[in-house]
């Protein structure tokens, strides 16, 4: 096992190398630098242009601007952004927490929703609850999460101006005069605020996987252990959680480790409509700024996160099936 | 389940089946006349709209001008009469300073007419077959906008059918990139998984064309030796001597050795299927959002807008193949030692003829299967990217980019037009359709999933 261990963790190592130098490539690759838009402003000289550059590094070739950045990346130094004026791990730190307020509750709800949904629409096949969930998911998964957001939004704002009254924010994280409530009252508002955007966010995911979780549970069902387990006498209870269910969550554990890197990396374009202060608009930001160490530097991040994932997960699935093992 | 099959006198093709069973699934029948009208109104988009998508007014301005009122009652009688609509007058709100309309019944009724002729507005279908040919329109000044303006004053319906020209052909397109690149990479990777390519001549085989080749790749490999070497003399220059310096030259001049040891005496072997599944790990490694947004930013965004399509419809099928290639990997894998795959290798048939003839035809229920249920998630992928201004660009349009005028312009443009969410309900019915085909394709091409 600690061999497998250790031979796992020698493969992630071109891997590594080569994701971080792809992203590099590819934001290297765009054309003009972090300098280009500041090349415009008159007000700015070319030798100041030409100082900067040489203070950014970014007049040297590519190659030892990627095994520079790799130097400090080993010395646990992300970089420094070059919009912010700051070292990268600072700015992008409380986005992603931020970002983690909508993630981790609708992760949970992922969780604790798809999965008795998922049971219940395998054991009640084509009853009208069955049915009727089918139907809601295929409706979360047509929806694009944008398009959610701004339903959602546009009715809360109808029924302001009917009513008078704020059911939920729309908009951003926090209310204004935020910086005076006592901490309690932060927690609440900020949670106040996180309602809609977790509901649109989970909305789509627990579609998806409450299907899969359906499928995956009715192939497990008809196998014949299953009738085996059944003929022999055991209460349904145990046929369904301790034969059925271990099985049909295989798939599911293989796959966990991508929570790790989805955990970080923000709650895509809902973050954006909802001017909710997450990872996404700031990397979206970046990337149009070409801020290279910014960028590179929470890919980076992300990637070491999905590895680590991707063993764990692999290690986890040897303890959910014994049929599996590593030599 | 096999019984069914038998009681049927006459043998079925797999086609066969598929089709009745697909039939028997009423979701994916409702889902396939959706795709149906979709793509007719999508194919026929001059005939069905009545404006030209780029058409707009500069006198009297009609931006922002709310979905017109079709009557169908003559106010005057009070009975039924044929619909009609009012030309509209325009103002401004004092207050909002937003262009308002008002119906003016004093110009007249403008009766709703059908198969009119706008000859001040062709169009061309497939830009082969020209006509003026309109469904339905009314005579000016009386105009129709079933779904309301946008901010120029241009009809936002006929903008949502020409849009959902990309829209829904960028889905099928995409999915036909990244499927043809899944097919062949995880093809190789499957077939020739555990039978590795020789990537250079050792000394013995420098006879007949070794004379070429053998060269040659003992160029490109001592090349990245020394590019290895290279680079970590680079980084010694740069950063001075410590452990990670000692570490690199290490790993650099282990693989000069490695190589000089090797050259000469044995072939270098590299197993294709470990080169691209490491690939499809690197390229899984990097969020899909923003590895699409990178690559669209390597782009200058003010390209030929007929370019930025395809690069559109490049870029989503070559971040979606990675996932395909894996499964095709699989069934390749497990197809290559199937009995008559060995079968057909001992009566002397070729690699291509196993592939061709045994190995692809085992993969193409599932191919179908997952092309209808990946081109709605291209179909989103396009819309997002369009939302956020990186797709498609004028004058052509898409549902996403159309959507995007709900978010420009703070709460308003939404509040008060609520009409411009339209093309978001054309994105979430064109996937509900595809989701509810792909699926029922998947349960007809299914034997467990038999009914």
């Amino acid at each position: 096992m600690t061999a497998y261990i250790l031979r796992r963790i020698l493969y992630l190592v071109p891997t590594f190398f080569g994701a971080t130098f792809l992203a590099f490539l590819i934001i290297q690759l765009a054309p003009g630098d972090y300098l280009t838009q500041l090349e415009l402003d008159p007000k700015v000289t070319p030798e100041t242009i030409a100082r900067l550059r040489s203070q950014f590094g970014l007049d040297r070739p590519i190659h030892e601007q990627y095994l520079l950045w790799m130097h400090n990346l080993l010395h646990l130094n992300l970089g420094y952004s070059f919009a912010y004026q700051a070292p990268v791990l600072d700015i992008v730190w409380p986005r992603v927490v931020n970002s983690m307020v909508i993630v981790v509750p609708s992760t949970l709800f992922l969780f604790l929703v798809a999965i008795p949904v998922g049971i219940y629409g395998a054991l009640r096949q084509y009853s009208l609850g069955d049915r009727v969930i089918s139907f809601l998911a295929y409706i979360g998964l047509a929806i694009p999460n944008f398009f959610l957001a701004l339903i959602f939004m546009y009715l809360i704002l109808q029924v302001y101006f009917r009513t008078g009254v704020m059911v939920f924010p729309v908009s951003g994280m926090t209310s204004s005069g935020f910086e005076q409530f006592d901490p309690w009252k932060k927690i609440l508002d900020i949670a106040w605020h996180a309602v809609i955007p977790i509901i649109v966010v989970t909305t789509s995911d627990i579609a998806g996987f409450s299907r899969v979780m359906r499928g995956q549970m009715l192939e497990v069902l008809s196998q014949d252990y299953i009738r085996t387990a059944r003929a022999k006498g055991l209460a349904e209870r145990v046929v369904v959680y301790k034969h059925a269910l271990r099985n049909a969550v295989i798939p599911f554990v293989a796959n966990i480790g991508g929570i790790l890197p989805g955990l970080i990396s923000g709650a895509g374009l809902v973050e954006v409509v909802m001017a909710w202060p997450g990872i996404t608009p700031l990397l979206l930001d970046s990337l149009q700024q070409q801020d290279l160490y910014m960028v590179a530097g929470f890919l980076t991040i992300g990637l070491v996160l999905l590895m680590v994932g991707n063993l764990l997960s692999d290690l986890l699935l040897t303890w959910v099936d014994p049929r599996i093992r590593y030599e | 389940m096999r019984a069914s099959a038998a009681k049927t006198p006459q043998s079925q093709s797999l086609t066969q089946v598929a089709l009745r069973q697909f039939r028997k699934h009423p979701l994916a029948v409702w889902g396939l006349r959706i795709l149906l009208v979709l793509y007719t109104f999508a194919l026929f988009a001059g005939f069905f709209t009545p404006y030209d998508p780029n058409y707009y007014e500069l006198y009297p301005p009609k931006g922002h001008h709310p979905p017109t009122r079709i009557h169908f009652v003559d106010p005057e009688t009070g009975k039924l009469s044929r619909p009609f609509v009012y030309a509209t007058k325009r103002s401004i709100d004092p207050v909002s300073l937003q262009p308002r309309y008002e119906e003016d019944p004093s110009q007249g009724k403008f009766y709703l007419r059908f198969f009119v002729r706008t000859p001040d507005q062709p169009y061309t279908i497939l830009r082969v077959f020209r006509s003026d040919l309109r469904l339905f329109g009314v005579d000016p000044p009386g105009r129709i906008f079933l779904m309301g303006t946008d901010n120029f004053g241009r009809d936002l319906y006929s903008r949502l059918v020409y849009g959902g020209q990309v829209s829904l052909t960028i889905g099928i397109l995409s999915a036909l990139v990244s499927f043809v690149l899944g097919l062949v990479l995880g093809g190789i990777a499957g077939y020739f998984s555990g039978r590795p390519f020789a990537l250079s001549l050792p000394l013995r085989a420098w006879r007949g064309r070794g004379w070429l080749l053998g060269p040659l790749s003992w160029a490109i490999w001592g090349g990245l030796a020394l590019g290895a070497l290279y680079l970590a003399w680079t980084y010694y220059s740069l950063t001075g001597l410590g452990v990670l310096q000692l570490l690199a030259a290490g790993v650099a001049l282990w693989f000069a050795f490695f190589l000089l040891k090797t050259l000469p005496f044995r072939p270098l072997l590299l197993d294709p299927d470990n080169l691209i599944m490491r690939l499809v790990e690197i390229i899984a490694a990097i969020p899909t959002l923003f590895l699409l947004i990178s690559l669209r930013a390597v782009f200058p965004t003010n390209i030929d807008p007929l370019f930025t399509f395809y690069l559109v419809v490049g870029l989503l099928g070559f971040i979606g193949w990675g996932g395909l290639a894996r499964v095709v990997r699989g069934i390749v894998l497990s197809v290559r030692e199937m009995d008559y795959v060995q079968a057909a290798r001992a009566l002397g048939a070729s690699d291509a003829r196993i592939i061709a003839r045994h190995v692809l035809p085992a993969t193409a229920s599932y191919i179908i299967v997952s092309l209808s249920l990946t081109i709605p998630g291209f179909i989103l992928g396009e819309s997002g990217l369009s939302f956020l201004g990186l797709g498609v660009t004028e004058p052509y349009t898409s549902w996403g980019l159309l959507l995007q005028a709900a978010q420009q312009g703070g709460f308003a443009s939404f509040v008060d037009r609520p009409w411009v969410l339209w093309p978001g309900f054309f994105i979430f019915v064109s996937i509900m359709a595809w989701n509810f085909v792909g699926d029922g394709l998947r349960d007809a091409f299914d034997p467990r999933r038999r009914r």
